[in-house]
């Protein structure tokens, strides 16, 4: 166990150590964007850019502004937005993360959840037309981009049919709906995919011979066996399918005109609003680098058990 | 007296009594009925969110600014047409060398904190504007100020400007040069006031949400704290003219994908919506189809420090070379209209309300005949039988397009020429602008304040717009005298301008002008009463109100 520990010290470290060069090279490749972060800055003179400047900070030499922001994160200071006159950072993503971070855990668990399970039928009745289908759907899934299935899905469910709301964050939950479908496609087809081929791996192995041997249902022997295996390559890609689910939802968040985060992140990319970028990144950085870190510990959970069973095959 | 008094009694009660017989109570002015059995509330939609009501602070963006002009009102008010009329100001005395402007406001205006609006609440906001201490965004405008430049610069102290409260109601404002478009000036969404008292009570907080400011307009604002995308405008008993406010309330959605508006209008669920151009045709014929030329103008720049693009016949040339009418049609399909000239339509006006489009005339007009005489002419003097020259624009759908056109048009009409495209980020462009790296460019752009000599003013040699440095001794002189010898002389201000644009444009080719882009949107037909504008706010609400067809 202390050796499991140590595993999950040194991960949480490495997050830490992450972290760090993300929010530093971020920071440093920020100054190099070109234009300014003060609107119109044409209009204005000599002295009030000068004053201006002088107000944010941004005279001073790069590693000074740095060491500030980095001493602020640690006060829980991200600064303050540019682009809102003067709205704490922290405030922003307050206020607006909960959406997007909604949209993407249960974009994300129908996602993977339908998938395992469109995994699981494809792999099950390989090569009939089941598996077909079913891989087709998964396919689609992944080359279509998710805001193609947006503007069909909002057209269809809440135009036409009038099932749930065309757009905003007014109605709780129905507000979520579409949208989490929309968000959904990309995590079930990856999740289809890789349960599909691992499943298939999976069951044509000696110990699932074994335990058919042995009598145990279809059922027993996906939930209790083959599922753990086959999960294991799905938890590597969980990291990646939480970045695109982050970055994704800025469209969808267009289009359903939901108040999430996303989008708000893109338009502080283009005004030069240096610490709203600033904070989003660090806050994506975190989600991203936790989830990571959270797959490896599951890793360590999974794994060890697997190494028993495999021994004792 | 008994019998007078039954007799006041006996009229009263006609009166009365006539009134309530009515079917329909009848707000009689300019033909306004309302029925009282309808809701007279409206639905909107707005492109992206407020960044401040403070109308010294705000970004400069569009939708701050259209909520700010609901909210407020200014020493004059939007009136009919393309008009101003006084607003917060009772009467105003002009000198005769058009530069004191001396304003007497109007006894019946207040703050919705019961506050009265008085003149100092006035100095205070436009000292404020040009102090460069008290973190405001400005406009180049408010440099018709008296010593406002040297303010913004440092020069002088905010004291100094020329705008003072003479006691509580006179309002006196002097101007560096006359001008007889201050009046429209003034209700620019950032000379509208802030009230002194209650910013000095607020602070840094005035304009952040809904509870942190006071309106003198004809509209407050609930449920915005900073961050919404949704708000709404209720109508402001306190305002002077609110009997003549229909409108009780606005909700404004913030809409960022034009479909979702689209599909957001035919559920009935807004009542306003602006198109992109994929929409405009789709929509074409619709009865709920809306299109309203806008001050916004796209156009070529040409580097006049390079030995071709220097060249006035080559620029000529290539100005007359391409079919703005198609361009319009098949290319931005969303209602623009061709431009020839540099002050586009629907913008300036002399004293007869001629538009000074009409009145200047067409230059530099699509002819292929003439372009290939200025291009041999060129070819002449530029000693060339090939040339490559490249265009320079951002990497935005539109541009592409424009580039795409522009080069086949081009290629086509002038033998020899050979045109390449450079597509770059709208930010990089403007650095590669500023630093001289371009043949020709194309870019659009929107003017600060609404008089046909922002758009003149351009190619003076220190022009705002003027990447490519074109200068020309005589424009500059022409452009000066226009500003400092018309005093109140509109129509021959507007002659020396035309004569100056004829100069910069017509002959020299300064810049080639292409299109004049419009406000396209879709509107109820129970909606009526909505100002949409060619410049400064996209609409006005205040005589707003919903009827039946």
């Amino acid at each position: 166990m202390t050796q499991y520990f140590r595993y999950i010290l040194r991960r949480v470290l490495l997050m830490a150590v992450t972290l760090f060069i993300i929010i530093t090279v971020t920071f440093l490749l920020l100054q190099f964007l070109p234009g300014s972060p003060f609107a119109n800055e044409e209009l204005l003179t000599e002295t009030q850019l000068a004053l201006l400047y002088e107000n944010y900070g941004l005279n001073d030499p790069i590693y000074i502004q740095y060491f500030n922001y980095i001493a602020n994160i640690f006060k829980g200071n991200l600064g303050v937005s540019f682009q809102f006159n003067n709205i704490p950072v922290t405030q922003i993503i307050a206020n607006r993360s909960g959406p997007s971070l909604q949209l993407g855990v249960q974009a994300m668990v129908l996602g993977t959840s339908v998938g395992i399970v469109l995994g699981i039928i494809a792999a099950v009745k390989q090569n009939t037309w089941i598996d077909t289908f079913t891989s087709t759907l998964a396919i689609g899934g992944r080359s279509v981009p998710n805001f193609v299935f947006a503007v069909l899905l909002q057209f269809v469910f809440a135009v036409v049919l009038e099932w749930f709301p065309i757009a905003f964050w007014r109605d709780g939950f129905l507000s979520s709906v579409l949208p989490t479908v929309a968000l959904a496609i990309s995590p079930m087809a990856e999740a289809a995919r890789f349960i599909r081929t691992e499943m298939i791996e999976v069951l044509n192995s000696d110990y699932i011979e074994l335990a058919k041997a042995k009598g145990f249902s279809k059922i027993y022997i996906i939930g209790k066996h083959a599922l753990r295996n086959a999960i294991i390559p799905l938890l590597t890609i969980l990291g990646p399918v939480t970045a695109s689910l982050m970055t994704g939802s800025l469209v969808i968040e267009n289009i359903f005109s939901i108040p999430g985060i996303g989008e708000q992140f893109t338009k502080s990319i283009l005004v030069n609003d240096y610490p709203t970028i600033m904070g989003v990144t660090i806050m994506y950085s975190v989600i991203l680098v936790v989830i990571i870190l959270i797959v490896d510990i599951l890793y360590g959970l999974i794994d060890p058990k697997m190494r028993v069973v495999q021994g004792g095959k | 007296m008994k019998l007078n008094r039954k007799f006041n009694a006996l009229i009263v009660s006609l009166l009365t009594s006539s009134t309530l017989a009515a079917p329909l109570s009848t707000y009689a002015q300019d033909e306004v009925v309302i029925d009282p059995s309808i809701e007279q509330s409206v639905s909107l939609a707005t492109g992206g969110e407020i960044s401040s009501l403070d109308s010294g602070r705000y970004a400069g963006d569009v939708p701050s600014s259209d909520a700010i002009s609901q909210l407020f009102e200014g020493l004059y008010r939007i009136g009919e047409g393309n008009d101003v009329e006084l607003g917060q100001a009772k009467s105003v005395d002009v000198s005769e060398d058009g530069l004191t402007y001396t304003f007497t406001l109007k006894d019946t205006i207040f703050w919705s904190n019961g506050d009265p609006v008085t003149a100092h609440d006035f100095e205070f906001s436009y000292k404020r504007l040009v102090d460069p201490n008290a973190g405001t965004q400005t406009l180049q405008a408010v440099e018709i100020l008296k010593n406002a430049l040297q303010i913004k610069n440092g020069e002088l102290d905010s004291e100094e400007l020329g705008v003072t409260a003479l006691d509580d109601k006179t309002l006196e404002i002097v101007l560096e040069y006359p001008a007889d478009y201050f009046p429209k000036l003034l209700s620019h969404a950032r000379f509208l006031p802030i009230s002194k008292n209650y910013y000095e009570e607020v602070q840094d907080q005035y304009g952040t949400s809904a509870d942190y400011i006071v309106s003198n307009g004809p509209f407050s604002i609930e449920g915005w704290n900073g961050l919404d995308l949704e708000w709404t405008y209720v109508k402001n008993d306190s305002y002077w003219d609110a009997e003549n406010v229909y409108l009780d309330q606005a909700y404004v959605s913030v809409i960022k994908e034009v479909g979702t508006g689209v599909d957001l209008f035919e559920a009935g669920q807004l009542d306003y919506v602006t198109l992109s151009s994929e929409f405009v045709t789709q929509y074409e014929g619709s009865e709920f189809l809306n299109t309203v030329p806008k001050a916004t103008i796209g156009f070529l720049g040409f580097n006049t420090t390079r030995e071709a693009t220097g060249n006035a016949a080559l620029r000529r040339a290539i100005s007359q070379a391409f079919d703005k009418e198609l361009y319009a049609q098949s290319v931005i399909q969303d209602g623009s209209i061709p431009l020839n000239g540099q002050v586009p339509r629907e913008f300036a006006f002399d004293e007869a309300g001629e538009d000074y489009r009409d009145i200047a005339g067409d230059l530099l007009v699509y002819d292929v005949e003439t372009a290939q005489a200025d291009w041999n002419t060129a070819k002449e003097e530029l000693g060339f039988d090939t040339i490559e020259l490249e265009l320079l624009v951002s990497d935005v759908e539109l541009s592409g397009r424009t580039a795409e056109f522009l080069q086949a048009q081009l290629q086509e009409n002038l033998p020899g020429l050979s045109i390449t495209i450079r597509s770059v980020p709208l930010k990089n462009r403007l650095e590669i602008q500023r630093d001289l790296q371009f043949d020709i460019y194309y870019g659009t752009w929107t003017p600060g304040y609404q008089d046909a000599s922002v758009f003149v003013e351009q190619y003076t040699t220190t022009g705002g717009i003027n990447f490519g440095e074109y200068s020309n001794e005589e424009y500059d002189q022409l452009v000066t005298s226009a500003k400092y010898d018309f005093a109140n002389d509109l129509d021959g201000r507007l002659a020396v301008l035309i004569e100056a644009e004829q100069l910069g444009i017509g002959q020299d080719a300064a810049a080639a002008p292409i299109y004049q882009a419009t406000n396209a949107f879709l509107l109820s037909p129970e909606v009526k009463g909505l100002r949409v504008l060619p410049f400064g706010r996209s609409f006005d609400l205040r005589e707003v109100y919903i009827a039946n067809e």
